[in-house]
């Protein structure tokens, strides 16, 4: 874990400065190592941290979007005075508040509030614990012409591939089977698409474990799925955009988000070919692709 | 029992966000994460033209004659399609 008052973090080119008015100091978990740094001159948000979780400020009306999984709640959003207001709890004991965080996002501003702890004798706070990092990055990348989505993604030195799709459907098998024939795995999970200068790029972000910070373009989307044998399907027009929302990470409350999201996959589906792949999982699959894609 | 379907219909387009794309329109309703190719409607131009028609002050008939003037097929035939239209429109978009 790394320990300070303040933090720079870039993610995905975004950048983050992370720092407390208060004694305690900030950790942030070994996901972070390589991310740790940045030498752009503004930051994309100030994320100011604070210690103790004064429930007072979550509001009392109904919230405008819940996360949940079965019966539990992961976190939820309200509307707040100036943006909006989360309240995230353990994702591994959801009876218990993790994070309550503000987000300004015409001040591109953070204020998280989270309980200290002692690390190394020391009193610390950890603002950005998972899962509110990818919360923010969700609001970070829409508002820059960016998604966050479920998917791997390689690169092969000359073209970028994402493979999306929920858990089972192979998109870290294809990540391993294109690793082991030389290309470089940006991420196997999660990734952060972003356009600049009307290309399309791919991004790895923070995990549980430590990485480096990766980028690659971005050429084609397949859409993998366990098959007799491989076989691919061009998709285009509204097809190819729901086929791909579907695997983006939404909070579908807004319309105006959701709208910049659809615009953005429209653009994304015009620029990078997106197929519907049938998978026998060998190493033939990458022959297959460059055949047919 | 048209003018129900299109008021229905009409009270729910808040609640859908519109992608055109060519000629073809796509439907996601504002939900928290739309996770399933179902829960997405797809329309073909002729659909696309009578979502983006439909308001709470659009009558039946005002839709059947903005559909004949713009394609130019027989009026019982285009009332026979527009209202199975309605009806599945109207099921989709108060159930998804």
């Amino acid at each position: 874990m790394k320990r300070g008052k303040e933090h720079v973090v870039t993610v995905a080119d975004f950048q983050f400065k992370l720092s407390t008015a208060e004694q305690f100091e900030i950790v942030l978990d070994d996901g972070f190592d390589y991310f740790i740094g940045g030498n752009k001159p503004e930051f994309d948000c100030t994320i100011s941290c604070h210690a103790g979780l004064d429930t007072k400020i979550i509001p009392t009306t109904t919230p405008i979007y819940s996360a949940k999984t079965n019966d539990a709640i992961l976190w939820q959003i309200y509307s707040d005075t100036n943006g909006i207001l989360l309240t995230v709890n353990n994702p591994e004991n959801t009876a218990e508040l993790q994070q309550i965080a503000r987000y300004n996002e015409a001040e591109k501003s953070l204020v998280v509030y989270s309980e200290a702890f002692e690390h190394d004798g020391k009193e610390v706070i950890e603002s950005l614990k998972y899962p509110l990092l990818p919360l923010l990055l969700y609001y970070i990348a829409l508002a820059n012409d960016g998604l966050m989505i479920h998917a791997s993604g390689v690169f092969d030195g000359e073209k970028g591939r994402i493979f999306s799709g929920f858990s089972g459907v192979g998109k870290s098998t294809m990540a391993k089977i294109w690793h082991d024939a030389g290309s470089t795995i940006i991420n196997d999970d999660r990734m952060i698409i972003r356009k600049i200068e009307g290309d399309f790029w791919m991004y790895n972000t923070p995990m549980y474990y430590s990485d480096k910070p990766k980028k690659a373009p971005l050429h084609h989307v397949f859409l993998p799925f366990h098959n007799k044998e491989n076989t691919l399907e061009k998709l285009t027009g509204v097809k190819a955009i729901a086929s791909l929302m579907a695997f983006c990470i939404q909070h579908g409350y807004s319309a105006a988000n959701t709208q910049k999201l659809l615009d953005l996959i429209g653009e994304l589906t015009k620029k990078c070919a997106v197929n519907r792949l049938g998978v026998v999982p060998t190493p033939a699959i990458i022959d297959f692709i460059k055949a047919n894609e | 029992m048209e003018t129900a379907l299109i008021q229905a219909i009409a009270n729910q387009k808040p609640y859908f966000v519109c992608k055109h794309t060519g000629e073809e329109l796509l439907l996601v309703p504002l939900k928290g994460d739309v996770v399933d190719f179902n829960q997405f409607l797809t329309m073909n131009e002729v659909g696309a033209f009578i979502w983006d028609a439909i308001d709470s002050n659009c009558s039946f008939d005002n839709l059947v004659n903005r559909v004949y003037e713009e394609y130019d097929v027989e009026k019982s035939v285009i009332a026979t399609d527009i209202r199975y239209f309605l009806e599945k429109l109207a099921t989709f978009v108060t159930t998804a």
